[in-house]
């Protein structure tokens, strides 16, 4: 019994093709996760380096605390259960299930103790000696899981296990892997394309496409919560319906214009948390509602389509209508893979009196609506928001924001310094305790580890991240980190703010030395010709990931900015500026054309400095695939 | 009267079906007449005991095609019989190329299974060079190759031995089942189709790669095993190139089959006499050959196909 | 940062320079081995198995030992076969050539006997192969013993004999299935090949096998590439004159034996595999029969049926359609090419075309039927039906069986030589009107003992299908879908 981590694990093939892109989860004991995506999505591929079958090309994997990427399969103790089953055509029933644990040398009793009780469990006891090919699918898929079972596994692996059955069998085999589930108490990792299944078993859910993960989160939270249209889309059937929209705030609500030029309104309560930008109907986004959550409506709505298909279930009936009203280019949208641009499908309960081409008004529930940005595809309503953005003002070398006026820091003074009207994009985690500002506690939100409260200025609000004494109706008093806000003057970004981290490109190197005459390597990164030790085991990473070629090519280093000290000697770098934002101040570097951004003080005099960081804080980065290598 | 018109419609295609099923048995019939009429008539002249005006048998290829005369005399010459000073001993014929296709078949099936399945199922640094070293061998001709060998074996003992002719026998051996690990292709198709997966399944239930191939691959190979098999072993009975070069023109004891049947028409001391010899012996080799053949014809044609399949 | 991505930049490498570069690091490795390796790793440099007995690996290092003095030994003592020796003076031979026969012995004055040229080219090649296994042998042995080296370094025990004998069950499996094969292809296949292509390179001619009578051989360069293309000598020009033809012929003989067959034998296979047809077994043992049969024993049997005196000249001269016999096979000097060459292709028909039928009737049964029943449904005629999934199927399936029997026929042997031998035989050199690249060679070598002129051809032939072969194996789909990823 154990837990599984993975991080940052990558699978390259020799062509070049990534099928799996910086997969990191942390998997708990006993949990049952589902991987979850179209083909060619990498979740088996990922399974398959779970249990050995597959090379890692890079990451670290660990079962337990033990790290296994270079572990032979058989010494995982994991067990698999294959697509296509994978039974041994030749062997019976019980000598498929025994197999396993002859091969490990475990005496004769003990195994017919386990296979027997294994049959007993998936109730295929009656078929001990049969060979496999004179079993069902839905015996075979049995006979399969007994023999993962019989091996005690500290780790289930099942590999689109249901997918060779019927639909009938699937849905009971389903309710039966989880029921093994809880009996075994083990761990599950369960790979299949089909979301019912991912629903319906997983305690989490990972969802994959192109190799990317796109969310991991429980069932309910990925219905509810799906952090990108392509998440959206995959999880629920019907699928969720997408449409082209235009946002208009008016007040305490907020329009939703359709493409064809039908309107709804939605409470402004239910968008608060979008970035403005997309509320002043400048900007089209996508709406995604899932049929369930749409309803024929006896009253007239700013919504109505024409009824195209209905399909009655018996107990719940589903509607296909169009959306009426001229949509300009609808069929290019079409294209665009829109559910049809204005087509809409309904979910609602038997009972309703609607025949094909009958004009229906639909409303749509405003709580359970979604929407995504158009280009990104990804939600603009957070939990946490990105960045709440309101408007201030510089003159003087003073901000007037919130109904206050500070005075800003040099290095912001210098960069907005006489653009008058800007646009301030404010992250919740730029919300710092301080006496700047101060507004009133909308309300606070319990949102796991972080809580979140919305403070009132004018009509919206402004997204802090607070600590547990701030209670809804307080006053907040707050500073903001400038460092870490964006200004916007016009079209344009007239301050960016300043990341956590610093990549610098160079080389990897390796060297011997004498340790009591015993050869030691030392591996490093070079910048500008500066070693810097790297961690051993990386410089093993490095090796076994890039080959020979590791000591040729350059390697891009991401370190945290919070790692890069001042220092008496190391890598050269040119002042070029000195950045100051009052409660902290930044150096901003040329080391050799490379520009960098280090913490200084204000007072630093010198031209030339040297800075350096420990090896341990260094993330190497590949050049020729986007790539984390250790 | 609207019924009638379908029924007619389905008759004509009736007929239509009859006449095509007749033709394709015209067709068929005259076609297995073409290929069997050589083999028929060879062996017919195996049993043809044509006597000339002065009473001896004809030997020679004669105009026609069924015998006057038929008996069994050219069986019995084959075992009591000299050509030209050369001592016929078609019995120890038949017997050294059993020898050597028994011997030929264990090695080079041990040898085209192995290959294959290292080639199949396993991944190493050297796998796609060995595949591309033993495409460009196998398009050299081999009869230079020939030569070589022939040196190689004398060199150690093995071919034109004057103290133990015998050992060119075991030369033979050798040159037979020394290539055979490149002729993989087939075999390896066939390992192809069987899944991966049962491979992996295996290793996940702690097998080594040898119990993978003795305990999994095996037992689901028996058409190729028996395809790969039956091809070794009728190889000998059919070469006469090699043969005749490795164990040499003189030794006629340690001849094979193919061998001895060869010089009895196309040598110096063949004789166009012994032609109606030539057909019994080919009797006595193709009975036993063919009936092989035909008893496994079903696992030849799955390793047929495998091969062709896969290439 | 435009001049960040500069720097960044990696350059993708050549196969030269990354195959120097790989060679440059395995040659600082072998360095470092020796600097850095036990006094046991240094010491195996020299002495091999050093290493191995230093780690207490007593088998293994004793087998390494072996191997070494074996091997020097070898070389040093210089066996001797048929007068003609292994070793180094082997290779002092290989370099001078032949020796002179008829020489006299300056001490003693007896004449000397001419040397066994075949045999001094195959010792020296040999005793070139025995110097690359001892080179291979020395790094496995440093190999091994640094291996030992840091396992002890990890706080590890070196692997015992009995643990590295089961590795090679596991993890080095593919070592010890491949490595018979790897040693037999290497003494029977590469090493014969590398013998022909020097010959190619040389004077070596002689006219009787059996090497009682010796020609001499010398390095000869380039030479007889250059007098076969030139027509110098009176060998080259008649060489240059046939080659040509006898490469047009193979060609055009490789092509019609390959598609006759191939669509003969799909026809065939259709016709048996009818629907409601009876007799289907009768039908295909019939067929089947001249593939049971050894090729010899038929084609002999086809060979003696066509012959002058045979049954069907009789016939037709019985029937009255000719007045003289005709030889079918250009046997004589002066039968028709062309009716041979014809009759060539048609016999191998005979041959070839039960092959095809079996195993199209394989694949036929494979046909998924939803294709056909897809097909019925859209109402699609049997004729078009075949058209249409059918031959499209067989073809796409049988593609690269297609390419290998094309590249077989180019090297089909016993069909010629069995059938017509060649004839009819032609005023050029010994290329007859039916002979192939590979029967022409086999004339030229075994039968008149002209290895150097053969050999040329040889390396032609080669390069030829080689050609060929690289070109439709690597662009067809099964080569390079053969590892695709499920």
């Amino acid at each position: 019994m154990a837990g599984l981590t993975l991080k940052h694990i990558y699978k390259v093939y020799e062509n070049g093709h990534k099928a799996v892109n910086d997969f990191n989860i942390n998997i708990e004991d006993k949990e049952f996760i589902v991987f979850v995506g179209p083909s060619g999505c990498g979740k088996s591929t990922t399974l398959r380096m779970i249990a050995g079958l597959e090379e890692i090309t890079a990451g670290d994997l660990f079962i337990g605390d033990t790290l296994v990427n270079d572990m032979e399969p058989k010494d995982r103790d994991i067990a698999m259960v294959f697509q296509n089953y994978a039974l041994y055509p030749h062997m019976s029933v019980y000598e498929n299930m025994a197999f396993g644990l002859r091969n490990r040398k475990v005496p004769e009793e003990v195994i017919k103790e386990k296979v027997l009780n294994a049959a007993k469990i998936l109730d295929i006891e009656d078929y001990l000696d049969r060979k496999p090919k004179a079993m069902s699918g839905g015996q075979r898929q049995r006979v399969a899981l007994g023999r993962a079972i019989v091996r005690d596994p500290k780790v289930f692996l099942l590999d689109e296990p249901l997918s060779n059955l019927d639909a009938k069998l699937r849905a009971q085999m389903r309710t039966e892997i989880t029921k093994l589930h809880k009996s075994l108490g083990t761990t599950f990792i369960y790979v299949t394309h089909d979301q019912v299944e991912a629903m319906t078993m997983g305690t989490r859910i990972v969802v994959m496409k192109l190799g990317y993960v796109q969310q991991i989160d429980t069932p309910m939270n990925l219905y509810n919560k799906p952090y990108n249209k392509f998440v959206a889309g995959f999880i629920g059937t019907p699928q969720m319906n997408f449409f082209n929209v235009r946002l208009n705030r008016v007040k305490d609500k907020v329009e939703v214009i359709f493409a064809n030029g039908n309107v709804i309104t939605v409470p402004y309560e239910v968008v608060a948390k979008a970035p403005d930008k997309y509320l002043h109907s400048g900007v089209e986004v996508i709406l995604g509602v899932r049929p369930d959550h749409v309803q024929v409506s006896e009253k007239k709505t700013g919504l109505c389509g024409v009824v195209n298909v209905v399909e009655h279930l018996g107990n719940e009936c589903i509607i296909y209508a169009d959306l009426e009203g001229n949509v300009e280019n609808a069929e290019e949208k079409a294209e665009e893979g829109m559910s049809k641009a204005n087509s809409i499908t309904i979910k609602t309960i038997e009972g309703i009196e609607v025949n094909q081409g009958d004009k229906i008004y639909l409303a749509l529930d405003p709580h359970r609506i979604h929407l995504f940005d158009k280009e990104t595809e990804i939600t603009i309503i957070e939990e946490v928001p990105h960045a709440s953005s309101f408007m201030g003002k510089v003159s003087a070398g003073k901000l007037s924001m919130f109904g206050k006026s500070v005075a800003l820091p040099a290095a912001v003074k210098d960069a907005l310094d006489g653009k008058g009207e800007v646009m301030v994009d404010i992250p919740p985690y730029a919300v710092v305790p301080g006496k700047d500002f101060a507004l009133e506690v909308h309300d606070v939100e319990e949102l796991g580890d972080v809580r979140l409260a919305s403070l009132i200025n004018g009509d919206r609000y402004l997204y802090a991240i607070v600590d547990k004494k701030v209670k809804k109706g307080d006053t907040y008093e707050f500073a903001l980190h400038l460092d870490k806000v964006t200004f916007h003057a016009g079209d344009e970004v007239a301050l960016a703010p300043i990341g956590e981290e610093e990549a610098l490109i160079g080389t990897f190197s390796k060297a011997d030395r004498r340790e009591n005459r015993e050869r030691v390597i030392d591996f490093f990164y070079n910048i500008n010709g500066v070693p810097v030790l790297a961690p051993r085991e990386n410089g093993y990473k490095m090796n076994q990931v890039e080959g020979n070629k590791c000591y040729k090519n350059n390697y891009k280093f991401v370190i945290n900015r919070k790692a890069i000290k001042l220092a008496e000697e190391g890598i050269e770098g040119d002042v070029k500026e000195i950045l100051d934002y009052g409660y902290i101040s930044y150096a901003k570097l040329d080391v050799n054309g490379q520009e960098i951004l280090v913490e200084a003080p204000v007072g630093l005099a010198d031209s030339k400095v040297y800075i350096s960081f420990a090896g341990e804080d260094v993330a190497v980065h590949s050049l020729d695939i986007d790539m984390r290598i250790c | 009267m609207s019924t009638t018109a379908p029924k007619k419609k389905y008759r004509s295609q009736k007929a239509a079906k009859r006449a095509s099923l007749a033709a394709s048995y015209v067709v068929l019939t005259i076609l297995s007449l073409i290929w069997i009429i050589p083999i028929l008539w060879i062996v017919l002249t195996a049993f043809r005991n044509d006597l000339n005006e002065s009473g001896e048998i004809i030997g020679t290829v004669t105009s026609n095609f069924f015998p006057n005369r038929p008996g069994f005399q050219n069986f019995a010459d084959l075992f009591t019989f000299k050509m030209n000073g050369v001592e016929f001993v078609f019995l120890r014929w038949m017997g050294n190329t059993l020898l050597v296709s028994v011997v030929c078949c264990i090695l080079s099936t041990f040898l085209i299974l192995s290959v294959a399945y290292c080639i199949s199922k396993l991944r190493f640094k050297m796998r796609k060079g060995f595949m591309k070293f033993s495409m460009i061998l196998g398009l050299f001709p081999g009869f230079m190759s020939m030569i070589a060998i022939y040196y190689l074996l004398k060199s150690i003992g093995l071919s034109g031995n004057p103290d133990n002719p015998a050992l060119s026998l075991v030369g033979l051996m050798i040159a037979y089942s020394a290539g055979a690990g490149m002729g993989f292709q087939v075999a390896k198709g066939f390992f192809d189709v069987i899944p991966n997966s049962l491979v992996e399944s295996a290793k996940l239930d702690g097998c080594t790669n040898f119990k993978i191939f003795w305990k999994i691959i095996l037992p689901l190979s028996k058409p190729i095993i028996i395809y790969t098999a039956l091809m070794a072993f009728t190889g000998p009975w059919m070469d006469f190139i090699f043969a005749k070069v490795i164990i040499g023109s003189t030794n006629t004891a340690y001849w094979t089959v193919s061998v001895g049947l060869y010089s009895m028409l196309y040598s110096d001391k063949g004789n166009p006499d012994y032609f109606t010899k030539f057909a019994a012996g080919c009797v006595m080799v193709g009975i036993p050959i063919t009936a092989l053949f035909m008893f496994l014809q079903r696992y030849y044609v799955e390793g047929v196909t495998a091969g062709a399949v896969k290439g | 940062m435009a001049k960040a991505k500069q720097i960044g930049a990696n350059k993708k490498r050549n196969w030269f320079l990354r195959t120097w570069d790989n060679f440059v690091f395995k040659l600082e490795e072998f360095g470092k081995r020796f600097v850095d390796g036990s006094i046991g790793t240094k010491l195996s440099h020299f002495v091999f198995g050093a290493g191995n007995f230093y780690h207490k690996q007593y088998i293994k290092g004793a087998l390494f030992l072996l191997l070494q003095v074996g091997i020097i030994l070898f070389m040093v003592l210089c066996p001797s076969v048929n007068g003609e020796y292994y070793g180094y003076k082997a290779l002092v031979n290989l370099a001078l050539g032949g020796s002179k026969g008829g020489e006299f012995d300056k001490e003693t004055g007896e004449q000397l006997p001419p040397s066994d040229d075949k045999l001094r080219l195959l010792f020296g090649l040999v005793t070139i192969a025995v110097i690359v296994i001892f080179f291979i042998i020395w790094l496995a042995n440093i190999k091994s013993s640094y291996k030992a080296d840091l396992d002890v370094k990890q706080g590890k025990k070196p692997t015992t004999f009995i643990e590295d004998l089961k590795e090679l069950l596991d993890t080095r499996f593919h070592l010890l299935m491949l490595t018979p094969t790897l040693v037999a292809a290497l003494v029977f296949t590469l090493l014969p090949t590398i013998f022909m292509i020097c010959m190619a390179f040389t004077t070596y001619n002689d006219f009787d096998m059996t090497a009682e009578n010796t020609t001499l051989f010398y390095w000869n360069g380039v030479n007889n590439f250059v007098y076969m293309f030139t027509g110098q000598s009176q060998l080259g020009k008649e060489i240059s004159a046939r080659f040509f033809p006898v490469l047009g012929w193979t060609f055009l003989w490789a092509i019609f034996a390959t598609f006759t067959c191939y669509f003969g034998g799909i026809i065939l296979a259709i016709l048996i595999n009818k629907k409601g047809l009876m007799g289907k077994k009768i039908f295909r043992t019939a067929f089947v029969l001249t593939i049971a049969i050894p090729q010899f024993i038929s084609l002999l049997a086809v060979r003696n049926l066509f012959s002058s005196y045979g049954p069907v000249n009789t016939l037709l001269q019985n029937m009255g359609l000719i007045s003289e016999p005709i030889g079918f096979f250009g046997l004589n000097d002066n039968d028709n090419e062309i009716l041979a060459k014809v009759m060539v292709i048609v016999i191998n028909m005979w041959l070839g075309i039960p092959y095809t039928m079996l195993m199209t009737s394989g694949i036929l049964m494979n046909i998924p039927t939803d294709l056909y029943e897809a097909g019925q449904i859209d109402g699609a005629s049997k004729t078009k039906m075949f058209w249409k999934i059918t031959l499209p199927y067989v073809i796409f399936v049988t593609t690269p069986y297609l390419i290998g029997s094309f590249i077989g026929n180019i090297n089909s042997f016993n069909t010629i030589f069995l059938l017509t031998g060649g004839g009819p035989t032609y005023s050029g050199y010994k290329a007859g009107g039916t002979d192939l690249l590979v029967t022409w060679l086999y004339k030229l070598t075994i039968e008149n003992g002209e290895y150097n002129t053969g050999a040329v051809i040889g390396i032609m032939t080669f390069i030829i299908t080689a050609t060929i072969t690289l070109i439709t194996y690597t662009r067809s789909k099964a080569y390079n879908e053969e590892d695709t990823f499920q």
